[in-house]
Protein backbone atom coordinates (compact mmCIF):
# COMPACT_ATOMS: atom_id res chain seq x y z
CA UNK A 1 0.00 0.00 0.00
CA UNK A 2 1.57 3.08 -1.05
CA UNK A 3 1.63 6.33 1.94
CA UNK A 4 1.69 9.74 0.78
CA UNK A 5 5.01 11.33 2.63
CA UNK A 6 6.08 14.99 3.27
CA UNK A 7 10.06 15.51 2.34
CA UNK A 8 11.38 18.28 5.23
CA UNK A 9 14.70 19.16 3.95
CA UNK A 10 17.31 21.70 4.59
CA UNK A 11 17.97 22.64 1.07
CA UNK A 12 17.95 21.54 -2.54
CA UNK A 13 20.89 19.50 -2.66
CA UNK A 14 19.42 17.17 0.29
CA UNK A 15 15.85 17.43 -1.41
CA UNK A 16 17.69 15.42 -4.37
CA UNK A 17 19.22 13.40 -2.63
CA UNK A 18 16.57 12.46 -0.24
CA UNK A 19 14.30 11.88 -3.15
CA UNK A 20 16.69 9.52 -4.93
CA UNK A 21 16.85 7.42 -1.64
CA UNK A 22 13.35 6.87 -0.92
CA UNK A 23 12.64 6.00 -4.34
CA UNK A 24 15.55 3.72 -4.31
CA UNK A 25 14.51 2.29 -1.01
CA UNK A 26 11.15 1.84 -0.25
CA UNK A 27 8.72 2.27 -3.31
CA UNK A 28 5.57 2.25 -1.56
CA UNK A 29 6.72 6.04 -0.04
CA UNK A 30 5.29 8.28 -2.45
CA UNK A 31 6.50 12.13 -1.80
CA UNK A 32 3.90 14.66 -2.17
CA UNK A 33 5.21 17.35 -1.17
CA UNK A 34 8.43 19.26 0.00
CA UNK A 35 9.00 21.65 2.52
CA UNK A 36 11.97 23.55 3.94
CA UNK A 37 14.80 25.08 1.93
CA UNK A 38 15.69 27.34 4.22
CA UNK A 39 18.82 25.73 6.31
CA UNK A 40 18.33 23.65 9.36
CA UNK A 41 16.76 26.56 11.07
CA UNK A 42 13.30 25.96 9.23
CA UNK A 43 13.80 22.52 10.17
CA UNK A 44 14.45 23.03 13.88
CA UNK A 45 11.51 25.24 14.22
CA UNK A 46 9.09 22.83 12.67
CA UNK A 47 10.30 19.49 13.99
CA UNK A 48 7.64 19.87 17.02
CA UNK A 49 5.03 21.09 14.40
CA UNK A 50 5.52 17.82 12.44
CA UNK A 51 5.82 15.57 15.23
CA UNK A 52 2.21 16.44 16.32
CA UNK A 53 1.48 16.17 12.56
CA UNK A 54 3.08 12.85 13.18
CA UNK A 55 0.18 11.49 15.94
CA UNK A 56 -2.31 12.78 13.23
CA UNK A 57 -1.13 10.59 10.96
CA UNK A 58 0.85 12.71 8.55
CA UNK A 59 3.98 10.80 7.64
CA UNK A 60 7.51 12.95 7.26
CA UNK A 61 10.50 12.21 6.11
CA UNK A 62 13.24 14.67 7.61
CA UNK A 63 16.48 15.02 6.53
CA UNK A 64 19.22 17.40 8.45
CA UNK A 65 22.58 17.53 8.63
CA UNK A 66 24.98 16.75 11.61
CA UNK A 67 27.17 19.88 11.59
CA UNK A 68 28.96 20.60 14.92
CA UNK A 69 26.74 18.47 16.71
CA UNK A 70 28.08 15.74 18.78
CA UNK A 71 26.02 12.74 17.40
CA UNK A 72 22.71 12.41 15.41
CA UNK A 73 20.85 11.26 18.94
CA UNK A 74 22.14 14.21 20.51
CA UNK A 75 20.95 16.62 17.63
CA UNK A 76 17.70 14.85 17.55
CA UNK A 77 17.28 15.33 21.62
CA UNK A 78 18.62 18.90 21.41
CA UNK A 79 15.54 19.93 18.33
CA UNK A 80 12.33 17.53 19.70
CA UNK A 81 13.12 17.73 23.55
CA UNK A 82 10.68 14.91 23.41
CA UNK A 83 9.49 11.66 22.24
CA UNK A 84 9.25 10.99 18.44
CA UNK A 85 6.66 9.83 16.94
CA UNK A 86 7.17 6.80 14.98
CA UNK A 87 5.67 8.48 11.48
CA UNK A 88 8.45 11.19 11.73
CA UNK A 89 11.58 9.80 10.30
CA UNK A 90 14.27 11.80 11.36
CA UNK A 91 17.97 11.27 9.25
CA UNK A 92 21.17 12.70 9.80
CA UNK A 93 23.71 13.35 6.94
CA UNK A 94 27.19 13.17 8.67
CA UNK A 95 28.73 16.08 8.78
CA UNK A 96 26.65 17.31 5.78
CA UNK A 97 24.60 16.23 2.88
CA UNK A 98 27.75 16.49 0.95
CA UNK A 99 29.06 13.82 2.62
CA UNK A 100 26.55 11.25 1.16
CA UNK A 101 27.96 12.63 -2.35
CA UNK A 102 31.45 12.16 -1.11
CA UNK A 103 30.75 8.54 -0.37
CA UNK A 104 30.20 7.67 -4.15
CA UNK A 105 33.83 7.55 -5.02
CA UNK A 106 33.67 6.42 -8.27
CA UNK A 107 30.91 8.53 -9.34
CA UNK A 108 32.15 12.09 -7.95
CA UNK A 109 35.78 11.38 -8.68
CA UNK A 110 34.90 10.53 -12.25
CA UNK A 111 32.29 13.64 -12.35
CA UNK A 112 34.99 16.10 -10.60
CA UNK A 113 37.60 14.50 -12.94
CA UNK A 114 40.04 13.72 -10.36
CA UNK A 115 42.17 10.61 -9.33
CA UNK A 116 39.56 8.40 -7.22
CA UNK A 117 42.03 7.71 -4.62
CA UNK A 118 41.85 11.74 -3.51
CA UNK A 119 38.40 11.10 -1.88
CA UNK A 120 39.05 9.88 2.04
CA UNK A 121 37.46 6.39 2.78
CA UNK A 122 35.86 7.05 5.97
CA UNK A 123 33.10 10.03 4.98
CA UNK A 124 31.35 10.48 7.90
CA UNK A 125 34.23 11.97 9.39
CA UNK A 126 35.09 14.70 6.95
CA UNK A 127 35.14 17.54 9.30
CA UNK A 128 33.63 20.11 6.25
CA UNK A 129 32.31 17.83 3.26
CA UNK A 130 31.32 21.18 1.45
CA UNK A 131 35.03 22.52 1.67
CA UNK A 132 36.37 19.44 0.64
CA UNK A 133 34.11 19.11 -2.41
CA UNK A 134 35.21 22.67 -3.17
CA UNK A 135 38.72 21.69 -2.53
CA UNK A 136 38.45 18.64 -4.70
CA UNK A 137 37.08 20.88 -7.83
CA UNK A 138 40.24 23.23 -7.31
CA UNK A 139 42.13 20.43 -9.02
CA UNK A 140 39.68 19.04 -11.56
CA UNK A 141 41.11 18.78 -14.70
CA UNK A 142 37.65 20.37 -16.42
CA UNK A 143 38.25 24.14 -15.87
CA UNK A 144 34.35 24.96 -15.92
CA UNK A 145 33.75 22.86 -12.96
CA UNK A 146 36.33 24.82 -11.53
CA UNK A 147 34.73 27.88 -12.21
CA UNK A 148 31.51 26.73 -11.67
CA UNK A 149 31.92 25.02 -8.16
CA UNK A 150 34.85 27.17 -6.89
CA UNK A 151 34.54 30.79 -5.51
CA UNK A 152 35.55 33.36 -7.43
CA UNK A 153 38.93 35.24 -5.43
CA UNK A 154 37.70 37.71 -3.32
CA UNK A 155 34.25 36.43 -2.48
CA UNK A 156 32.56 35.83 0.47
CA UNK A 157 31.21 32.74 -0.26
CA UNK A 158 32.16 29.88 0.79
CA UNK A 159 31.09 28.00 -3.02
CA UNK A 160 31.33 29.03 -6.44
CA UNK A 161 28.53 30.91 -7.74
CA UNK A 162 26.66 27.42 -9.83
CA UNK A 163 27.22 24.87 -7.03
CA UNK A 164 23.92 23.75 -5.99
CA UNK A 165 23.27 23.59 -9.79
CA UNK A 166 26.25 21.41 -10.88
CA UNK A 167 25.74 19.15 -7.60
CA UNK A 168 22.19 18.83 -8.61
CA UNK A 169 23.28 17.29 -12.01
CA UNK A 170 25.57 14.76 -10.18
CA UNK A 171 22.99 13.85 -8.32
CA UNK A 172 20.67 13.31 -10.88
CA UNK A 173 22.72 11.45 -13.38
CA UNK A 174 26.05 10.21 -11.91
CA UNK A 175 25.37 9.73 -7.76
CA UNK A 176 24.79 5.87 -6.63
CA UNK A 177 22.99 5.47 -3.33
CA UNK A 178 24.26 1.31 -3.53
CA UNK A 179 28.20 2.38 -4.61
CA UNK A 180 27.59 5.35 -1.75
CA UNK A 181 26.43 3.95 1.39
CA UNK A 182 29.01 1.23 1.36
CA UNK A 183 30.93 4.05 2.68
CA UNK A 184 28.86 5.91 4.81
CA UNK A 185 27.40 4.72 8.05
CA UNK A 186 25.20 7.38 8.14
CA UNK A 187 23.77 6.94 4.75
CA UNK A 188 23.50 2.99 5.20
CA UNK A 189 21.33 3.84 8.65
CA UNK A 190 19.17 6.02 6.77
CA UNK A 191 18.75 3.11 4.07
CA UNK A 192 17.76 0.59 6.64
CA UNK A 193 15.62 3.10 8.74
CA UNK A 194 13.74 3.42 5.48
CA UNK A 195 13.69 0.42 4.13
CA UNK A 196 11.96 -1.27 7.42
CA UNK A 197 9.58 2.17 7.80
CA UNK A 198 6.40 1.11 8.32
CA UNK A 199 3.82 4.24 9.36
CA UNK A 200 1.05 3.48 11.43
CA UNK B 1 -21.62 42.35 0.47
CA UNK B 2 -19.07 39.36 -0.71
CA UNK B 3 -18.96 36.52 -3.18
CA UNK B 4 -19.48 33.13 -1.81
CA UNK B 5 -19.01 31.23 -4.90
CA UNK B 6 -17.87 31.03 -8.83
CA UNK B 7 -18.66 28.58 -11.34
CA UNK B 8 -17.05 28.54 -14.71
CA UNK B 9 -17.48 26.83 -18.02
CA UNK B 10 -14.55 27.65 -20.70
CA UNK B 11 -13.53 30.84 -18.79
CA UNK B 12 -9.53 31.07 -20.28
CA UNK B 13 -7.97 28.29 -18.85
CA UNK B 14 -10.80 27.32 -16.58
CA UNK B 15 -12.77 24.31 -18.64
CA UNK B 16 -14.64 24.18 -15.46
CA UNK B 17 -13.77 25.26 -11.73
CA UNK B 18 -15.80 25.98 -8.92
CA UNK B 19 -14.32 28.09 -6.34
CA UNK B 20 -15.73 29.19 -2.59
CA UNK B 21 -14.41 32.58 -1.86
CA UNK B 22 -14.27 33.96 1.80
CA UNK B 23 -13.84 37.19 2.94
CA UNK B 24 -10.16 37.52 2.24
CA UNK B 25 -8.93 35.05 -1.04
CA UNK B 26 -4.90 34.27 -1.43
CA UNK B 27 -5.26 32.66 -4.82
CA UNK B 28 -1.59 30.49 -5.28
CA UNK B 29 -0.60 28.52 -8.08
CA UNK B 30 2.63 28.42 -10.59
CA UNK B 31 3.25 30.38 -12.86
CA UNK B 32 0.88 30.68 -16.03
CA UNK B 33 -1.48 28.90 -13.65
CA UNK B 34 -4.30 31.59 -14.45
CA UNK B 35 -4.14 33.38 -11.36
CA UNK B 36 -4.47 36.83 -13.13
CA UNK B 37 -7.36 35.00 -15.99
CA UNK B 38 -9.45 34.11 -12.27
CA UNK B 39 -8.99 37.90 -10.83
CA UNK B 40 -10.10 39.24 -14.80
CA UNK B 41 -13.77 36.93 -14.31
CA UNK B 42 -14.88 39.54 -11.74
CA UNK B 43 -13.13 42.44 -13.84
CA UNK B 44 -15.05 41.47 -16.72
CA UNK B 45 -18.76 40.83 -14.71
CA UNK B 46 -17.15 44.83 -13.77
CA UNK B 47 -17.41 45.73 -17.42
CA UNK B 48 -20.33 43.92 -19.01
CA UNK B 49 -22.37 46.08 -15.89
CA UNK B 50 -20.98 48.97 -16.14
CA UNK B 51 -23.71 50.18 -18.80
CA UNK B 52 -22.70 52.90 -20.89
CA UNK B 53 -19.03 52.80 -21.88
CA UNK B 54 -19.08 48.86 -20.83
CA UNK B 55 -21.49 45.99 -21.89
CA UNK B 56 -20.64 42.62 -22.96
CA UNK B 57 -19.53 43.05 -26.93
CA UNK B 58 -17.35 45.87 -25.52
CA UNK B 59 -16.15 43.53 -22.62
CA UNK B 60 -14.99 40.37 -25.01
CA UNK B 61 -13.60 42.68 -27.34
CA UNK B 62 -11.43 44.55 -25.07
CA UNK B 63 -10.00 40.97 -24.13
CA UNK B 64 -9.41 40.27 -27.54
CA UNK B 65 -12.59 38.69 -29.10
CA UNK B 66 -14.03 35.07 -28.08
CA UNK B 67 -11.43 33.15 -29.12
CA UNK B 68 -8.85 34.46 -26.78
CA UNK B 69 -11.50 34.12 -24.15
CA UNK B 70 -12.62 30.95 -24.35
CA UNK B 71 -10.51 28.00 -22.92
CA UNK B 72 -8.15 26.43 -24.96
CA UNK B 73 -8.95 22.58 -23.68
CA UNK B 74 -12.89 23.54 -24.14
CA UNK B 75 -13.83 21.14 -26.70
CA UNK B 76 -17.03 20.96 -28.90
CA UNK B 77 -19.21 22.98 -26.39
CA UNK B 78 -18.79 27.11 -27.46
CA UNK B 79 -20.32 28.38 -24.47
CA UNK B 80 -18.59 30.80 -21.70
CA UNK B 81 -20.53 30.58 -18.30
CA UNK B 82 -20.25 32.61 -15.33
CA UNK B 83 -22.23 31.55 -12.21
CA UNK B 84 -21.57 34.17 -9.47
CA UNK B 85 -23.07 33.64 -5.31
CA UNK B 86 -23.12 37.06 -3.19
CA UNK B 87 -23.97 36.59 0.48
CA UNK B 88 -23.67 39.26 3.16
CA UNK B 89 -21.02 37.12 4.74
CA UNK B 90 -18.97 34.00 4.01
CA UNK B 91 -21.28 31.52 5.91
CA UNK B 92 -24.64 33.59 5.01
CA UNK B 93 -26.90 32.01 2.71
CA UNK B 94 -26.68 32.89 -0.77
CA UNK B 95 -29.00 36.75 -1.69
CA UNK B 96 -28.00 36.95 -4.92
CA UNK B 97 -27.02 34.75 -7.89
CA UNK B 98 -26.21 35.88 -11.18
CA UNK B 99 -25.67 33.34 -14.19
CA UNK B 100 -24.49 34.25 -17.67
CA UNK B 101 -23.72 32.27 -20.53
CA UNK B 102 -22.13 33.06 -24.26
CA UNK B 103 -20.69 32.08 -27.39
CA UNK B 104 -20.09 33.87 -30.50
CA UNK B 105 -23.16 33.72 -33.48
CA UNK B 106 -21.28 31.25 -35.50
CA UNK B 107 -21.71 33.15 -38.45
CA UNK B 108 -21.54 36.38 -40.22
CA UNK B 109 -20.40 39.40 -38.00
CA UNK B 110 -19.67 36.81 -35.08
CA UNK B 111 -21.81 38.77 -33.31
CA UNK B 112 -21.39 37.90 -29.32
CA UNK B 113 -24.59 36.08 -27.72
CA UNK B 114 -26.00 35.62 -24.92
CA UNK B 115 -27.13 31.85 -24.49
CA UNK B 116 -28.30 32.02 -20.89
CA UNK B 117 -28.57 34.62 -18.22
CA UNK B 118 -30.43 34.51 -14.81
CA UNK B 119 -30.96 36.35 -11.58
CA UNK B 120 -31.70 34.82 -8.56
CA UNK B 121 -32.57 36.53 -4.95
CA UNK B 122 -33.21 34.60 -1.82
CA UNK B 123 -33.07 31.66 -3.74
CA UNK B 124 -35.87 32.86 -6.10
CA UNK B 125 -35.51 33.36 -10.17
CA UNK B 126 -36.44 36.51 -11.26
CA UNK B 127 -35.81 35.68 -14.84
CA UNK B 128 -34.62 33.69 -17.02
CA UNK B 129 -33.06 34.28 -20.81
CA UNK B 130 -33.51 33.46 -23.56
CA UNK B 131 -37.10 34.56 -23.22
CA UNK B 132 -39.95 35.17 -25.99
CA UNK B 133 -38.53 38.74 -26.72
CA UNK B 134 -34.83 36.81 -27.73
CA UNK B 135 -36.96 34.63 -30.01
CA UNK B 136 -38.59 37.29 -32.04
CA UNK B 137 -35.37 40.13 -32.28
CA UNK B 138 -31.63 38.65 -32.41
CA UNK B 139 -30.32 41.77 -31.53
CA UNK B 140 -31.34 41.57 -28.21
CA UNK B 141 -28.99 38.78 -27.41
CA UNK B 142 -25.90 41.21 -27.67
CA UNK B 143 -26.78 42.69 -24.68
CA UNK B 144 -27.31 41.51 -20.96
CA UNK B 145 -30.02 42.52 -18.85
CA UNK B 146 -27.47 43.27 -16.65
CA UNK B 147 -25.94 46.18 -18.08
CA UNK B 148 -29.27 47.92 -19.23
CA UNK B 149 -31.28 50.43 -16.81
CA UNK B 150 -34.13 49.17 -18.24
CA UNK B 151 -33.85 45.22 -17.43
CA UNK B 152 -31.71 45.79 -14.53
CA UNK B 153 -34.09 47.61 -12.29
CA UNK B 154 -34.81 44.68 -10.05
CA UNK B 155 -31.22 43.74 -9.21
CA UNK B 156 -29.80 47.17 -8.97
CA UNK B 157 -28.08 46.09 -6.12
CA UNK B 158 -26.10 43.60 -7.48
CA UNK B 159 -25.54 45.54 -10.48
CA UNK B 160 -23.93 48.22 -8.22
CA UNK B 161 -22.32 45.48 -6.57
CA UNK B 162 -20.61 44.55 -9.56
CA UNK B 163 -19.87 47.86 -10.70
CA UNK B 164 -17.74 48.55 -7.16
CA UNK B 165 -15.38 46.38 -8.24
CA UNK B 166 -11.46 47.51 -7.67
CA UNK B 167 -8.87 46.22 -9.50
CA UNK B 168 -5.13 47.33 -8.65
CA UNK B 169 -1.97 46.35 -10.52
CA UNK B 170 0.12 49.65 -10.39
CA UNK B 171 3.10 49.24 -13.01
CA UNK B 172 5.34 51.78 -11.30
CA UNK B 173 7.05 52.35 -15.45
CA UNK B 174 3.76 53.01 -16.79
CA UNK B 175 3.13 55.98 -14.02
CA UNK B 176 6.47 57.18 -14.40
CA UNK B 177 6.64 57.23 -18.01
CA UNK B 178 3.36 57.41 -19.45
CA UNK B 179 4.13 59.89 -22.51
CA UNK B 180 7.30 57.84 -23.67
CA UNK B 181 5.42 54.17 -23.30
CA UNK B 182 2.85 56.15 -25.33
CA UNK B 183 0.23 53.62 -23.54
CA UNK B 184 -3.42 54.15 -24.06
CA UNK B 185 -5.24 54.58 -20.75
CA UNK B 186 -7.31 51.94 -19.41
CA UNK B 187 -10.34 53.14 -17.86
CA UNK B 188 -10.65 52.13 -14.39
CA UNK B 189 -7.85 50.15 -13.96
CA UNK B 190 -5.26 51.33 -12.06
CA UNK B 191 -2.38 50.04 -13.86
CA UNK B 192 -0.72 53.84 -13.78
CA UNK B 193 -1.77 56.72 -14.93
CA UNK B 194 -5.63 55.77 -14.07
CA UNK B 195 -4.40 55.72 -10.55
CA UNK B 196 -3.20 59.54 -10.22
CA UNK B 197 -6.89 60.19 -11.87
CA UNK B 198 -8.68 58.40 -9.66
CA UNK B 199 -6.69 60.23 -6.77
CA UNK B 200 -7.73 63.53 -8.69
CA UNK B 201 -11.39 62.62 -8.59
CA UNK B 202 -11.95 61.85 -4.96
CA UNK B 203 -13.46 64.85 -3.17
CA UNK B 204 -10.83 67.15 -1.67
CA UNK B 205 -11.49 66.43 2.14
CA UNK B 206 -11.45 63.10 1.92
CA UNK B 207 -8.45 62.93 -0.44
CA UNK B 208 -6.33 65.21 2.59
CA UNK B 209 -7.49 63.22 5.22
CA UNK B 210 -6.63 59.97 2.85
CA UNK B 211 -3.01 61.32 2.35
CA UNK B 212 -2.09 62.36 5.93
CA UNK B 213 -3.01 58.22 6.74
CA UNK B 214 -1.03 57.01 4.28
CA UNK B 215 2.31 59.48 4.89
CA UNK B 216 1.88 58.71 8.60
CA UNK B 217 1.86 54.85 8.03
CA UNK B 218 4.25 55.03 4.62
CA UNK B 219 7.01 56.86 7.19
CA UNK B 220 7.40 53.34 9.03
CA UNK B 221 8.51 51.88 5.74
CA UNK B 222 10.26 55.18 3.92
CA UNK B 223 11.94 56.94 6.75
CA UNK B 224 13.07 59.90 5.00
CA UNK B 225 9.59 60.88 4.02
CA UNK B 226 8.07 63.83 5.46
CA UNK B 227 4.83 65.26 3.87
CA UNK B 228 2.93 63.92 1.15
CA UNK B 229 0.85 66.41 -1.32
CA UNK B 230 -1.15 66.15 -4.08
CA UNK B 231 -0.71 68.80 -6.92
CA UNK B 232 -3.12 69.57 -9.96
CA UNK B 233 -0.41 71.05 -12.90
CA UNK B 234 -1.52 74.40 -13.66
CA UNK B 235 -0.70 74.10 -17.30
CA UNK B 236 -1.41 70.74 -18.12
CA UNK B 237 -4.30 70.00 -15.81
CA UNK B 238 -2.38 66.58 -14.89
CA UNK B 239 -3.05 65.42 -11.50
CA UNK B 240 0.83 64.99 -9.61
CA UNK B 241 1.87 63.55 -6.81
CA UNK B 242 4.63 65.07 -4.56
CA UNK B 243 6.37 63.85 -1.47
CA UNK B 244 8.73 65.95 0.74
CA UNK B 245 12.01 64.16 1.99
CA UNK B 246 14.00 64.81 4.21
CA UNK B 247 17.39 66.94 2.98
CA UNK B 248 19.94 69.18 4.45
CA UNK B 249 18.83 71.70 2.24
CA UNK B 250 15.13 72.25 3.53
CA UNK B 251 12.95 72.71 0.49
CA UNK B 252 14.99 70.96 -1.68
CA UNK B 253 13.44 67.60 -1.12
CA UNK B 254 10.03 67.85 -2.85
CA UNK B 255 10.36 64.71 -5.56
CA UNK B 256 7.02 64.45 -8.40
CA UNK B 257 5.59 60.55 -9.10
CA UNK B 258 8.08 59.96 -11.57
CA UNK B 259 11.68 60.08 -9.28
CA UNK B 260 9.44 57.94 -6.25
CA UNK B 261 10.83 54.77 -6.17
CA UNK B 262 9.01 51.93 -7.36
CA UNK B 263 8.41 50.03 -4.18
CA UNK B 264 7.09 53.53 -2.39
CA UNK B 265 4.85 53.85 -5.81
CA UNK B 266 3.43 50.45 -5.15
CA UNK B 267 2.75 50.76 -1.58
CA UNK B 268 1.28 53.58 -2.26
CA UNK B 269 -1.09 52.70 -4.33
CA UNK B 270 -1.87 49.81 -2.15
CA UNK B 271 -2.84 52.10 0.30
CA UNK B 272 -4.78 54.47 -1.56
CA UNK B 273 -7.06 51.31 -2.97
CA UNK B 274 -7.48 49.94 0.62
CA UNK B 275 -9.00 53.35 2.02
CA UNK B 276 -10.80 54.26 -1.16
CA UNK B 277 -14.21 52.39 -2.07
CA UNK B 278 -16.35 49.81 -0.35
CA UNK B 279 -16.88 47.53 -2.97
CA UNK B 280 -14.72 43.78 -3.67
CA UNK B 281 -10.36 44.71 -4.27
CA UNK B 282 -8.52 42.83 -6.55
CA UNK B 283 -5.05 42.96 -5.77
CA UNK B 284 -2.31 41.66 -8.23
CA UNK B 285 0.66 40.57 -6.54
CA UNK B 286 0.95 43.02 -3.67
CA UNK B 287 4.39 41.94 -2.71
CA UNK B 288 6.07 43.27 -5.68
CA UNK B 289 8.79 45.36 -5.14
CA UNK B 290 8.59 45.29 -1.36
CA UNK B 291 10.86 44.98 1.48
CA UNK B 292 9.26 41.69 3.03
CA UNK B 293 9.13 43.13 6.83
CA UNK B 294 6.45 45.12 5.00
CA UNK B 295 4.79 42.07 2.94
CA UNK B 296 4.59 40.80 6.22
CA UNK B 297 2.17 43.35 7.25
CA UNK B 298 0.05 42.97 4.06
CA UNK B 299 -2.33 40.64 5.51
CA UNK B 300 -2.83 42.53 8.54
CA UNK B 301 -3.54 46.07 6.77
CA UNK B 302 -6.50 44.16 4.53
CA UNK B 303 -7.70 42.68 7.64
CA UNK B 304 -7.71 45.80 9.36
CA UNK B 305 -9.25 47.72 6.43
CA UNK B 306 -11.73 45.56 6.59
CA UNK B 307 -12.86 45.99 10.42
CA UNK B 308 -12.83 49.38 9.87
CA UNK B 309 -14.76 49.82 6.63
CA UNK B 310 -18.21 50.65 6.53
CA UNK B 311 -19.63 47.36 4.43
CA UNK B 312 -17.95 44.19 4.81
CA UNK B 313 -15.09 44.47 1.75
CA UNK B 314 -13.86 41.54 0.56
CA UNK B 315 -10.60 41.14 -0.97
CA UNK B 316 -9.21 38.76 -3.62
CA UNK B 317 -4.99 38.76 -4.14
CA UNK B 318 -2.76 37.23 -6.32
CA UNK B 319 0.37 35.66 -4.43
CA UNK B 320 3.89 33.74 -4.56
CA UNK B 321 4.88 35.84 -1.52
CA UNK B 322 5.97 33.28 1.12
CA UNK B 323 5.87 36.02 3.61
CA UNK B 324 2.99 36.59 2.93
CA UNK B 325 1.15 33.49 3.33
CA UNK B 326 3.03 32.78 6.78
CA UNK B 327 1.24 35.18 8.77
CA UNK B 328 -0.45 34.05 11.35
CA UNK B 329 -4.48 34.33 10.76
CA UNK B 330 -4.14 33.43 7.52
CA UNK B 331 -6.50 30.40 7.14
CA UNK B 332 -6.33 27.46 5.12
CA UNK B 333 -9.96 27.97 3.99
CA UNK B 334 -8.73 31.57 2.71
CA UNK B 335 -6.30 29.83 -0.28
CA UNK B 336 -7.60 28.79 -3.62
CA UNK B 337 -4.96 26.90 -4.95
CA UNK B 338 -4.31 26.43 -8.83
CA UNK B 339 -3.27 23.35 -10.31
CA UNK B 340 -2.79 22.88 -14.23
CA UNK B 341 -2.71 20.16 -16.41
CA UNK B 342 -3.03 18.82 -20.02
CA UNK B 343 -6.73 19.72 -19.43
CA UNK B 344 -6.74 23.27 -18.36
CA UNK B 345 -6.89 24.50 -14.47
CA UNK B 346 -8.30 23.25 -11.61
CA UNK B 347 -9.00 24.20 -8.35
CA UNK B 348 -7.63 21.98 -5.76
CA UNK B 349 -9.61 22.23 -2.08
CA UNK B 350 -6.64 21.45 0.75
CA UNK B 351 -6.19 17.82 1.62
CA UNK B 352 -7.42 16.09 5.03
CA UNK B 353 -3.52 16.05 5.41
CA UNK B 354 -3.00 19.53 4.64
CA UNK B 355 -5.56 20.32 7.50
CA UNK B 356 -3.91 18.22 9.98
CA UNK B 357 -0.66 19.66 8.76
CA UNK B 358 -2.02 23.42 9.55
CA UNK B 359 -3.76 22.16 13.21
CA UNK B 360 -0.73 21.08 14.11
CA UNK B 361 1.36 24.51 14.12
CA UNK B 362 2.74 24.74 10.70
CA UNK B 363 1.98 27.86 8.46
CA UNK B 364 -0.47 27.72 5.43
CA UNK B 365 2.66 28.71 3.72
CA UNK B 366 4.61 25.85 4.92
CA UNK B 367 1.57 23.46 3.30
CA UNK B 368 0.44 24.57 0.37
CA UNK B 369 3.44 26.98 -1.25
CA UNK B 370 5.52 23.85 -0.82
CA UNK B 371 2.98 22.53 -3.77
CA UNK B 372 2.87 25.55 -6.21
CA UNK B 373 6.55 25.33 -6.66
CA UNK B 374 7.67 24.28 -10.40
CA UNK B 375 7.18 20.34 -10.13
CA UNK B 376 10.42 18.30 -8.66
CA UNK B 377 11.57 22.31 -7.73
CA UNK B 378 14.31 21.46 -10.34
CA UNK B 379 17.07 24.08 -11.27
CA UNK B 380 16.73 25.62 -14.42
CA UNK B 381 19.36 25.06 -17.09
CA UNK B 382 19.35 26.97 -20.61
CA UNK B 383 22.54 25.32 -21.25
CA UNK B 384 21.70 21.30 -21.85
Amino acid sequence: MTVTVTLAIEDVLSEAIAKKVVSATNPDLIIDQVIGNQGFGYLKNKIRALNHAAHNGVVTIMVADLDDAECPARLREEWLKGEMHPNLVFRVAVREIEAWLLADHEGLADFLSIPRGRIPQVVDEIPNPKQLIVNLARRSRKSWLKKALVPSNGSSSSVGAEYNNCLLSFIRDDWSLHRARARSESLNRAFFALQRFRPS
Amino acid sequence: MIITKLVLKNWRNFRSASISLRDRAFIIGVNASGKSNLLDVFRFLRDVAKGAGGGLEKAVSDRGGMTKLRSLSARKDPEISIEISVAEGADMPEKWRYLLGFKSEGKGKQRVFVTQEAVWRDGKRLFARPDEFDEDDDARRTQTYLQQVNTNKDFRELVEFFQGITYLHLVPQLLKYPEQLGSSRIEDDPFGQGFLERVARTPKKFREARLRKIESALRICVPQLKELRFQQDEITGYPHLHALYEHWRPNAGWQREDQFSDGTLRLLGLMWVLLDGDGLLLLEEPELSLNDAIVANIPSLIARMQREAKYRRQVILTTHSEVLLRQPGVGIGEVVRLVTNSEGTRVEEPTERDKKMVASGLTVADVLLSKVRPQGGQQMDLWK
